[in-house]
């Protein structure tokens, strides 16, 4: 009986050793060699609005800190993080800011919590976040919690999900009002290509 | 000879003098306030406000990073943080910041959405609440909701679904767009200290920690970046290391040629101790008067005072030449011969330093009062305890060779010599038509043009307000000020329209009057129908927008927005600088952008307790009335001068004769300033009426000659006219210009004056 066990438990170690996912081991898997891209599917859900929201488009990363969310439907809408720099277009109603990122406001904040999760920046997540983090055999669960926050508010909360041995899938953002934003990440693509579309998209950005 | 008791209790007296002198006395640099009085109640307030207020405790920061270049984020923020942690600073901000005034639209506007909306709720409210415009604003709403300021927008929008607390921003955001197009390679930043721009020492503290923490910011980043600075505490502490600097490198200088001179006359140590004794004890007495009644002493009566030295050193002079040597009873009985002219002369000396404090320049107050004191103070003592300090073992000097053969000279060729004169004097009457008088009274302090150049370069980086030229509004209520001011926005608007105006920041859309905020709320009310209502809702709907939660429109609250509330938010550091409030009067600055004068103040003209505000033209205004008060103090000081000398020798001829070198010293000097074209000012003419105060004294020695000796009497004004000359002469060596030109002026005019008296008077018989 005790051999059994003992046998079991042996040939149970490698996948015990599979299914024991670190946030380190997250991030490593996140972090790009050149540049990456990802397609998201959004749904906000907005006390204001009778009905959900959706966009989708794509996010791109490029390490150390680079970041661009380009927005395709509803409308085309294009918004770029590098370093603490923030810059947001949108063409339909000629709109064109430039300005500091604010880590206390919830767009930007995910657009913060991205930023750190593509390029596998722990650090800068440390930085911003409180961050706890879940796994188990099938999936990997990180929670972040904004530090900077107004007092009488609660913090603005940031779940990032992913398959075990996957980069994330899934990201939700809660904001302290009770709305939310939703994100499914799929078809992740890397490489110098990746790369180029970003410095062109990036031009075309600071071009306007 | 055992010193008199007198002259012991004197001695021990001295030091306790001096001490309460200087540690009893509140010393003040702000030259603004010696040379700027404001003729009506505003220009008071507001010289007062620029002196002590909110614009006085501010620097303007501006760091370049060079062409074609932008300051790091990174080196702003480890900066700005290392800049709010010094001690004195309350905040500092970015000039383009606007995260306060956005967290003040949620958290205070948005409740007063139906006061605020609009200067013209008439014109304003049908093109917000027809169907169509209804319907856009919904539209709008969406957009907003899904922006990067969703969180903003979301805070006031149930509060106030409509958005009207924006509505009146849409007329500044076109402001801060332009304000906000600077280039950038310059990064510009407001810093706010506790203490007022005149509290110099603290100032120059906390400029040096500036001036630190960039350097090692700069170091720390590898960045080339460069600092630049202005701000009213630049200029006051530039002004009072000037006058600090004036003040010691003059004292020195004058206190040394004076001991030189001294040696060289009388060639005795003693001598010079008992005289400069004499002189700490008028200044000390000088400086406790003024202090005890102003409260404080300026620098500048310091300054310009410590030629009373030049002034009051002639009585103990004159004492002196005529009784060193003499026992005590006979240096006595010459001394009471001899105080009548002394004491005339002090009295024509008093009068001209009288006339320049009731001229009305706020500085030369003080400055009458403590020349005033000397005088009076030096007089007496010569008369009463200086023969006590007088030794009978003093030298005697023999004259020197010129001043023995002048008069001879001058009693031989008289006739020749008169008529010289008089040529002179016709040229110099002539003359008089090229007198250039001073326009700008920026010019009397050229030695802070650096600064004002480089306000203007940091200015330019800015925004395109003009700082020295605004619209002035004054109430003695807050209501009446913001109504005041409500009606000037709308002639502002007018002249913007025609061209005349490109901009102007007023208080709105922050604040309005209570009148308007009423007014405001009880139209959008009745304009708000149930048809209204409805178009809302259908717009929301259509938009997918929750009427549940945004197609109330409740706009009925009734708490309007004070003032008060205003500045005790975020937002208040943009207004604070715009405000002036006092229990009497109140102030309030639109600022313009570029603009004809000319078109403001037609639109303006007829509006009272409203005044288009140039700093310039009133310096400009200043120039011209000081220069119109100095020529009628000179000319009411002359005349009392020569009514005195009248009462004294009851002859017209004497009074003419003894004033005539001080008289044609004055012609003589004018005539050179017309000739070479120097731009004359005020401080022309009062170092003119020192200049003829000081040379009349020499008339009534000379004419009076009351010891008989003739040449002792001139070898006494010989002394005194070199010390004076000597003294002012120093103020040369001044970097403060209106001190040089004191210089020029006296020196000048004493020399002329004593050299001129064995021409133009034939004295009493030796």
């Amino acid at each position: 009986m005790i051999k059994k066990i003992a046998v079991v438990f042996l040939l149970s170690l490698p996948a015990m050793g599979f299914a024991q996912e670190s946030i380190e081991s997250v991030m490593a898997r996140m972090k790009p060699d050149i540049a990456v891209k990802i397609a998201y599917q959004e749904t906000r859900y907005m006390g204001l609005f009778d009905d959900e929201w959706h966009g989708s488009g794509y996010l791109y990363a490029e390490i150390p800190d680079v970041m661009l969310k380009q927005q395709l439907q509803p409308e085309v809408e294009m918004m770029a993080a590098q370093g603490s720099q923030l810059t947001y277009s949108k063409p339909a109603t000629q709109t064109f800011h430039q300005l500091q990122i604010d880590e206390s406001n919830p767009m930007m904040a995910s657009l913060a919590a991205f930023k750190g999760m593509m390029t596998g920046n722990l650090v800068y997540l440390r930085q911003l976040y409180d961050l706890k983090f879940a796994s188990s055999e099938l999936s990997w669960t990180l929670e972040m919690l904004a530090k900077d926050h107004e007092p009488e508010e609660e913090p603005i909360k940031i779940i990032m999900q992913g398959l075990s041995e996957q980069a994330a899938n899934k990201m939700s953002v809660i904001l302290p009002d009770g709305d939310r934003s939703s994100y499914e990440l799929s078809q992740p693509q890397q490489g110098l290509l990746i790369k180029t579309k970003l410095v062109v998209l990036l031009q075309s950005l600071k071009g306007q | 000879m055992r010193p008199s008791l007198a002259s012991l209790f004197f001695f021990l007296c001295l030091p306790l003098l001096i001490a309460i002198a200087v540690f009893t006395t509140h010393f003040q640099t702000n030259i603004a306030a010696f040379v700027i009085a404001g003729d009506n109640a505003e220009e008071i307030l507001l010289a007062s406000e620029i002196q002590s207020g909110t614009l006085s405790r501010r620097y303007i920061l501006s760091v370049d990073a060079g062409e074609g270049k932008q300051v790091s984020a990174v080196f702003i923020q480890r900066w700005l943080s290392q800049l709010k942690s010094i001690s004195g600073v309350v905040d500092v901000w970015a000039t383009d910041e606007k995260r306060g005034a956005l967290s003040a639209l949620a958290s205070l506007y948005a409740q007063h959405g139906a006061q605020l909306y609009s200067r013209t709720p008439e014109q304003a409210l049908p093109e917000i609440l027809t169907e169509s415009a209804l319907i856009e604003r919904a539209a709008g709403l969406r957009q907003a909701l899904l922006s990067p300021q969703a969180q903003m927008i979301k805070k006031i929008v149930v509060q106030d679904p409509l958005l009207l607390s924006l509505n009146g921003f849409k007329s500044i955001a076109n402001q801060f767009k332009t304000q906000n197009n600077t280039t950038p390679q310059y990064a510009n930043f407001i810093l706010e200290t506790k203490m007022s721009g005149m509290d110099v020492p603290e100032q120059i503290q906390i400029q040096e920690q500036i001036n630190t923490t960039f350097t090692a910011q700069k170091e720390l980043s590898q960045q080339s970046y460069q600092l630049d600075m202005t701000g009213i505490p630049l200029f006051a502490a530039a002004t009072q290391s000037m006058m600090e600097t004036d003040i010691k490198f003059v004292s020195i200088i004058s206190a040394v040629a004076l001991t030189l001179l001294f040696l060289f006359i009388f060639r005795s140590f003693r001598v010079m101790f008992w005289v400069f004794s004499l002189l700490m004890t008028v200044m000390a007495v000088a400086v406790i008067i003024t202090n005890f009644i102003f409260g404080s002493v300026h620098g500048m009566t310091i300054a310009i005072g410590s030629t009373l030295i030049g002034v009051c050193i002639d009585y103990p002079i004159h004492v002196l030449v005529h009784a060193q040597g003499m026992e005590l009873e006979q240096r006595l009985t010459r001394i009471k011969k001899i105080f009548p002219s002394l004491l005339m002369g002090a009295l024509t000396t008093l009068i001209g330093y009288v006339a320049l404090g009731l001229s009305g320049y706020p500085g030369f107050q003080q400055v009458a009062v403590y020349t005033g004191t000397g005088i009076i103070v030096s007089l007496l003592l010569t008369r009463y305890l200086f023969p006590k300090l007088m030794t009978a073992g003093a030298k005697v000097v023999a004259p020197f060779r010129f001043i023995a053969f002048w008069p001879v000279f001058c009693q031989r060729y008289r006739w020749g010599l008169i008529s010289a004169v008089l040529v002179l004097s016709v040229a110099g009457i002539v003359q008089l038509d090229r007198l250039q008088w001073m326009q700008d009274l920026q010019q009397l302090t050229p030695e802070l043009d650096y600064l004002k150049v480089q306000d203007k370069k940091i200015r330019e980086r800015l925004v395109s307000m003009e700082p020295g030229r605004f619209v002035l509004v004054s109430g003695d209520s807050l209501e009446a000020t913001l109504q005041r001011a409500e009606q000037v926005y709308l002639r502002l608007d007018k002249v913007k329209q025609e061209g005349g105006l490109e901009d102007y920041f007023g208080l709105y859309p922050w604040v309005l009057s209570q009148q308007q905020q009423l007014k405001n709320q009880r139209t959008l009310l009745s304009a708000l129908t149930q048809k209204q209502r409805d178009f809302w809702r259908n717009a929301l709907q259509k938009q997918g927008l929750s009427v549940q939660r945004l197609g109330e429109l409740d706009y009925t609250q009734s708490e309007i927005l004070t003032v008060q509330q205003v500045l005790q938010s975020p937002v208040a550091k943009l207004l604070s600088n715009q405000l002036v409030l006092s229990d009497q009067q109140n102030l309030l600055i639109i600022w313009l952008t570029a603009h004809q004068p000319e078109a403001l103040q037609a639109a303006l003209v007829d509006m009272p307790h409203v005044h288009y505000f140039s700093q310039r033209d009133m310096l400009n205004r200043m120039a011209v009335d000081y220069q119109q008060r100095a020529q009628v103090t000179l000319l009411a000081g002359l005349a009392l001068i020569a009514f005195l000398l009248w009462l004294r020798y009851k002859s017209v001829l004497l009074t003419l004769q003894t004033l005539s070198p001080a008289f044609l010293a004055a012609l003589l000097i004018l005539a050179l300033w017309a000739w070479t074209g120097e731009a004359i000012s005020f401080l022309h003419l009062v170092g003119f009426l020192l200049a003829v105060a000081i040379c009349v004294d020499y008339g009534i020695f000379y004419q009076e000659n009351r010891s008989g000796h003739l040449v002792l009497t001139y070898q006494a004004m010989a002394a005194s006219m070199l010390t004076s000359a000597l003294v002012f002469g120093c103020l040369i060596f001044a970097q403060t210009s209106m001190l040089q030109t004191l210089a020029k002026v006296v020196s000048c005019g004493v020399v002329l004056g004593f050299l001129l008296c064995p021409v133009l008077i034939r004295p009493k018989s030796d």
